[in-house]
């Protein structure tokens, strides 16, 4: 391994383990069988813990490495990305404190409980939390692929990305599994100061480094590429920001964000702080990587660009300190969703088949999923992947299909089980077939995305049905108890 | 407080009409997709979106003291 690989790495190594330590130390469960701590962080965390793991949960590491390579290659478009998780945000600092309240009331950790209190139907609530992990599984790959790339970039391409990538596996097991979420929210906390303050001096030394500052550099894109400032599709890029708005409340691991609180109020002023931060530093990077467009190096590998010119430009250290800074944005992203997905697992999949399940054993089910789900991820990661991106996209547009049963049935009273299984159905199908036959999709919807058209017929399809059914006066209730609830709320 | 209630409303509503600009495509492609003018050295475009970005982010801060407000005034009553 050469000098400058070992400085890197080195840096990367003592931040890791430094972090390790501190979040092993500070995460500790109440007792083996502290379900509220391992699922939703005891419910305890104050605002500002909260607005970090929100935009760490939020912004992945890929986003510094997918994100930024679908800017190098497809200019401006990539803004939607930063655009939706912004607009995200409004509709959670509006629906966010509601959801929490149900969360309270009914003792929920995640939106399996929500579908089964919400339809009072357990199979609705096992599909959708198996097509949402279903559906989600390709970002945990993602997750690993990132890692893969990083810890290969940053040893001068010394060690394999597959070697990287269970080294990353077994970094993020070795503390996630100890607290669940009280780990992760602990983590995430630190990641995403490092991730935010970290990149946006990174990114601003670049753009003067390589470019002369962001003015030069737009002058320089306009004068070689000019057709990367515009969007070429404006219905495509309208359907991907639909997309990822409506699609955002229906990952678990966001979803869960919203119970970590310990009052409405802390989750509102976390949601009102998180997009001067969160979208400052993404719509930098995303414009730095339209830039970096013009460097061939970047050009050629285009996911590995912004590791390619902070080595470039400032060296092993600056490539250590951007290593710690992608690493620290995928751990926050990686972490929730394994942990997540492993106790939805547990709590969703096998308690209702064993009632008598202890909260002891619960845990303990949830740490062996989470094992299992991060080597199958990892293990997969390990092979040719298409562009991180347009994985993105393509489970935005099946996890839309999801909103209708998890928001509008939060919102509105009258939506029914046959309603939602109605819906889904209609949504996912119609998805499924506008993608198999693109040119009869082309042709009658122009560009629309098929996740979008899918997400239109879900919807309508729930409110007639819903309205073609009678009202439930056991919903009638839920609503009445959650509209009755005091909590502080500001 | 009806007044803050109106406050907040119209609030929330600017960020749903500043979001159907960027939704809505012959009204996205008529007014905003696009080069020119150059505004602060970024493409128009480019000014857009960072504009968008930014003043949702000072409508929720705004957002979160009108909830305080309001809620200040139901306590008190």
């Amino acid at each position: 391994m050469s000098k400058e690989a070992l400085i890197s790495i080195s840096i990367i190594a003592v931040y890791m383990i430094s972090v390790n330590l501190y979040v092993r130390h500070r995460s500790k469960l109440e007792s083996a069988g502290d379900v509220d701590g391992f699922a939703v962080g005891g419910r305890s965390f104050p605002w500002y813990m909260v607005m970090f793991t929100i935009l760490a949960t939020w912004y992945t590491g890929s986003c510094f490495t997918g994100g930024f390579g679908y800017a190098v290659s497809f200019g401006v478009v990539a803004l939607y990305d930063t655009t939706q998780v912004v607009i995200g945000l409004v509709f959670l600092y509006v629906f966010g404190p509601k959801i929490w309240k149900w969360g309270k009331i009914y003792n929920l950790y995640n939106l399996p409980d929500f579908i089964r209190l919400r339809y009072n139907d357990k199979k609705l609530a096992i599909v959708v939390t198996v097509f949402t992990i279903a559906i989600g599984f390709p970002w945990n790959m993602m997750a690993f692929k990132t890692f893969g790339i990083l810890i290969h970039s940053l040893t001068y391409n010394a060690i394999p990305v597959n070697v990287g990538i269970v080294l990353s596996v077994i970094f993020i097991l070795s503390y996630s599994l100890r607290g669940g979420q009280k780990s992760v929210v602990t983590s995430d906390f630190i990641q995403g100061l490092v991730m935010i303050f970290g990149s946006l001096g990174v990114i601003f030394f670049l753009a003067n480094k390589l470019f002369g500052g962001f003015g030069p550099m737009f002058q320089q894109v306009a004068a070689k590429t000019p057709e990367l400032l515009t969007v070429p599709d404006a219905s495509y890029w309208s359907s991907i920001i639909l997309a990822g708005i409506f699609g955002s409340f229906c990952w678990m691991e966001i979803f869960n964000r919203m119970f970590v609180a310990r009052s409405p109020r802390e989750l509102k002023i976390s949601t009102a702080g998180a997009p001067i931060l969160g979208s400052s530093m993404y719509i930098a990077l995303l414009l730095l990587g339209v830039g970096c467009s013009l460097i061939p190096a970047v050009a050629a590998d285009p996911e590995s660009g912004f590791l390619t010119v902070s080595a470039m430009t400032g060296g092993p250290v600056l490539l250590g300190f951007v290593g710690i800074i992608v690493l620290a944005a995928e751990v926050s992203s990686a972490d929730s969703g394994l942990v997540t997905g492993g106790f939805v697992i547990a709590d969703a999949l096998i308690k209702p088949f064993n009632p008598k399940l202890t909260d002891e054993q619960l845990i303990k089910y949830s740490r062996i999923i989470v094992i299992c789900i991060a080597s199958l991820s990892g293990f997969l990661a390990m092979f040719e992947i298409p562009m991180l991106q347009k994985i993105a996209i393509f489970t935005f547009e099946y996890i839309v299909n999801v909103f209708p049963i998890d928001i509008i049935g939060l919102l509105w009273k009258r939506g029914n089980s046959k309603a939602a299984w109605s819906g889904f159905a209609v949504g996912v199908i119609v998805t499924t077939l506008l993608k198999l036959f693109p040119a009869f999709a082309a042709a009658h919807f122009g560009s629309w995305a098929p996740g979008i058209l899918g997400l239109f017929c879900n919807i309508v399809v729930y409110v007639v049905v819903s309205l073609l059914s009678k009202p439930d006066p056991r919903v009638n209730e839920l609503f009445d108890s959650v509209k009755n609830a005091s909590f502080e709320t500001v | 407080m009806k007044k803050l209630h109106i406050l907040r409303t119209i609030l929330i509503s600017i960020c749903f009409a500043l979001m159907l600009t960027l939704v809505i495509p012959p009204l996205f492609d008529a007014f905003f997709n696009k080069l020119d003018p150059w505004i602060m050295g970024m493409p128009f475009l480019v000014f857009y979106v960072l504009v968008v970005n930014i003043v949702i982010a000072v409508i929720l801060t705004i957002l979160w003291n009108v909830d305080k407000k309001i809620e200040g005034g139901r306590k008190d009553e």
